[in-house]
């Protein structure tokens, strides 16, 4: 099997995966009980024609079927509808408006999660059962053991009220400030909270996981060899350690994809954050469907873009994938 | 039958030789050691929770202030307050408790006071009866109005240097007039320089009234006592009322006015009399804004974090041991279904469905430990099923089904045994993520909030903005830590011996 064919089975099977969480999202949201408008229409007094000129405008009342079609339709075409949060504009609008701030928090954490990792990672497996072996698993595995939500309510406390380094939440300051530079400042004072909270909750385990693929890898064969031919360990630790250590923190990185959403739902909320996590969070308090039915596509399609993209990654750098799947 | 019993008593042998070996190579890993000192230590707690504190971690409320703090900031800050509750039986229960009041009468002996058995407030006809009974009966005749004055109440002493948080004080009373007399009562607060604060006054009565309240409480938080001490709603009463150290005094005041020239008969019975100064400080690790104590709470969670991490990751493990080994052993049309099903749950964002699901099933503990649970298995299943698919080519499957064993058996004695010591390690590995996700669910107000639980305990100083209490909100964090690290590492310790592969690390 080619390289070409592996690329087009997965591409296949990704795009099955998709439809059928597509159905999936329909069918939880219509199983769910409480009939939204209804609760909108008896708070708010409205008379029987805009109810059903609500309904209309919403689209319950075609049925089912025809109702389900123009779902896959809209869902195809990102079609999202409106929120049921009175006068918010369309559920895309407003996805777009959050999403930079949330692909910048989890960009950013990310990618200081990685760095901090290999740094740990490399340290203590390079001296294995020494000092800083130890400290690294055993902060590691505690940092993981404690609860995200938790870590942030701590950085908000220690940070934001007692030391004032940090803002008490939010994304931007009120009013913002006019100077593009002092913006940029602003929203980087703003993100220091959540994305120290969203590194610390991340980088434990991904740092265990190179120690251990490290531990791993230096047992092979050709380790021994560089250490034969009398390369000195920087270059053996480096060039032939971290290198292929590195693939499978990477599937890691890219499988935890949707763990770094569940992270950035409560690390968002804690922080009052303008993203996509909080957004999540506050649409279930208020029953709002299409937002919801809405996210848990774009939620579903990113990892499972994530996956597919660490697939190909995976049969890229390592050809004994895609022979053996 | 007699050789069944032997083998039996064999095999038992082996196991218990098997435990003890394990256990033997347990004793070394001082990580998976330090786990298990952890979590003895936190079912020590949740089995002895009734016994380290005598309140509800729920129910009992207005123990101290709200959002007081822990006792020992009085000695870190300098300042803090206690409760001070002076009245020894407010239900005159006892004879002697009408002993234990400073009466004062003028004209003294005007008027007889006893204990009454047989008379009593009671809201349901099982509690007791008993209150105290005062009585003027026909003492001062003549013309005009002759006036009797008495002072009941008891002096204590306020030791410190802040104010309470809050004052309370509860009476009852019902009282009879037999010829021309009216009757007055007010309550007051009497402070060590002298001052006189009147917190309620009656009107004057002049026919008889069943058992009765005043008509507002006597709290220093009641909208009338504010404006009647401070003259604004704005402010705190105790400040003003509490602001010097020394000796207090509180009494109710019954004005007697007899009008009858013959002299009149006036009953007055008294029962529920009660004060109590709620402390700015209490116990280890003071109130939240219930005035619940915080640490019966913190010790409560331990109980509930514990079934429901061990519940859900029990049921997650079976499920996914369940679904591996089907999977992994049928091969062919189920493990395809089966898989793909995984990893479609596997690409459906975890934590948000759970929030939606808890959110719709409705805030109950259960409905937590049967999502995390039904959410969980996914990642256990496939590991089982790569372990299964290696097994079930070994030769001693191979050969029980060349003597004959169908497919169930084969799973029972052959497959399952050995898939066990890998669902030990997951097990333990699960709670830890288990325990956080009821944490997190609890966290973001989707708790049962009739459950005592460390993630209620947060959401409540988060929800109550009282994060800046820090011995509210850091114990409870550093516990699920704890117990979460205690699971992992007894979780890997169990991995590196049951799963030899892994001991050369």
């Amino acid at each position: 099997m080619g390289f070409k064919e592996y690329i087009i089975r997965r591409t296949i099977y990704s795009i099955a995966v998709l439809f059928i969480v597509i159905v999936l999202n329909y069918a939880i949201f219509m199983l769910m009980p409480g009939d939204p408008i209804e609760i909108m229409a008896s708070e708010s007094f409205l008379k029987p024609e805009k109810v059903r000129r609500l309904y209309e405008l919403y689209g319950l009342d075609k049925p089912p079927h025809i109702r389900f079609l123009l779902y896959i339709r809209n869902m195809l075409i990102w079609e999202f509808g409106y929120s049921y949060a009175p006068g918010s504009p369309p559920v895309i609008d407003e996805m777009m408006k959050r999403l930079p701030n949330t692909l910048l928090l989890m960009l950013t954490s990310t990618v200081l999660s990685i760095l901090l990792a290999i740094v740990l990672g490399v340290l203590a497996a390079a001296k294995r059962g020494g000092i800083i072996d130890s400290v690294a698993v055993t902060s590691s595995l505690f940092l993981n053991a404690l609860p995200s939500f938790w870590i942030g309510l701590m950085i908000l406390l220690v940070f934001g009220y007692y030391l004032g380094w940090i803002p008490l939440g939010g994304t931007v300051s009120r009013p913002p400030p006019t100077d593009p530079i002092q913006q940029v400042i602003d929203i980087m004072w703003h993100l220091a909270g959540p994305l120290t909270t969203l590194t610390l909750i991340g980088f434990g385990g991904l740092a265990l996981i190179l120690r251990n693929t490290l531990l791993d890898v230096f047992t092979e064969d050709y380790i021994l060899t560089a250490k034969a031919k009398g390369l000195s360990e920087r270059t053996i630790l480096f060039k032939h350690g971290l290198r292929n250590a590195m693939l499978p923190l990477i599937t890691v990185i890219a499988l935890n994809f949707g763990f770094i959403l569940s992270g950035a739902v409560i690390t968002e909320t804690v922080f009052s954050w303008y993203g996509l996590g909080r957004w999540v969070f506050e649409a279930v308090m208020r029953r709002d469907y299409p937002v919801l039915q809405a996210m848990f596509y774009f939620i579903a399609l990113c990892v499972i873009i994530a996956n597919f993209i660490a697939d190909i990654l995976y049969g890229f750098l390592d050809p004994r994938v895609k022979t053996g799947a | 039958m007699e050789r069944k019993i032997s083998v039996r008593r064999e095999r038992l042998k082996l196991l218990a030789k098997k435990l003890n070996e394990y256990w033997l190579l347990y004793k070394r890993n001082r990580k998976g050691m330090l786990g298990l000192g952890i979590l003895l230590f936190f079912i020590g707690m949740a089995i002895l929770a009734p016994y380290l504190t005598p309140w509800d971690p729920v129910n009992t409320r207005e123990l101290a202030d709200h959002r007081a703090k822990p006792e020992w900031m009085i000695g870190i800050e300098g300042h803090g307050s206690l409760n001070i509750e002076p009245v020894k039986d407010s239900d005159f229960l006892n004879p002697s408790s009408v002993e234990e009041w400073m009466i004062n009468v003028t004209p003294s002996n005007a008027v007889s006071i006893v204990h009454d058995p047989n008379e009593g407030y009671r809201l349901t006809e099982k509690e007791s009866l008993g209150c105290m009974l005062i009585e003027y009966n026909r003492a001062l005749k003549g013309n005009g109005t002759k006036t009797i004055t008495l002072l009941i109440g008891k002096k204590f002493n306020y030791p410190y240097n802040d104010p309470p948080g809050r004052f309370e004080a509860t009476l009852y009373w019902k009282h009879e007039i037999i010829g021309n007399a009216r009757c007055r009562f007010s309550f007051s607060i009497v402070t060590p320089s002298g001052v006189e604060y009147v917190i309620w006054e009656s009107s004057t009565f002049t026919v008889n009234v069943s058992w009765r309240k005043p008509d507002y409480p006597l709290d220093a938080w009641s909208p009338q006592v504010k404006r009647r001490i401070l003259g604004t709603l704005l402010g705190e009463v105790c400040n003003v009322v509490f602001n010097e150290t020394g000796t207090y005094m509180f009494y109710l005041k019954i004005t007697i006015l007899d009008d009858d020239p013959d002299g009149s008969i006036v009953k007055i019975w008294l029962d529920r009399y009660w004060f109590k100064t709620y402390g700015k400080n209490w116990g280890l690790l003071g109130t939240d804004i219930f005035g619940r104590d915080l640490f019966t709470r913190l010790v409560h969670g331990s109980r509930i974090s514990l079934i429901i991490g061990i519940l859900a990751a029990i049921l997650a493990v079976g499920l996914g041991v369940l679904v591996g080994v089907v999977s992994g052993y049928f091969g062919g049309f189920i493990d395809e279904a089966l898989m793909r099903f995984t990893d479609i749950l596997l690409v459906l964002p975890g934590l948000p469905l759970l929030i939606v699901l808890t959110a719709v099933l409705g805030p109950n503990i259960w409905n937590v430990v049967l999502l995390v649970g039904l959410l969980g298995w996914m990642g256990i299943a496939r590991v089982v099923r790569s372990q299964v698919l290696s097994l079930k080519e070994r030769s001693f499957v191979e050969a029980a089904r060349a003597a004959g064993a169908d497919d169930f058996y084969i799973i029972l004695k052959h497959i399952i045994p050995q898939v066990v010591p890998l669902a030990y390690a997951y097990l333990a590995l699960s709670i830890p993520s288990a325990i956080l996700t009821e944490a997190a669910l609890s966290f973001l107000g989707l708790g049962d909030p009739t459950v005592p639980t460390w993630g209620q305990m947060l959401y409540d100083a988060w929800y109550s903005q009282s994060l800046v209490d820090w011995w509210w909100v850091v114990p409870p964090g550093i516990c699920i830590g704890l117990i979460s690290l205690a699971f992992v590492l007894i979780g890997y310790a169990l991995d590196e011996i049951l799963n030899p592969r892994l001991r050369r690390r």
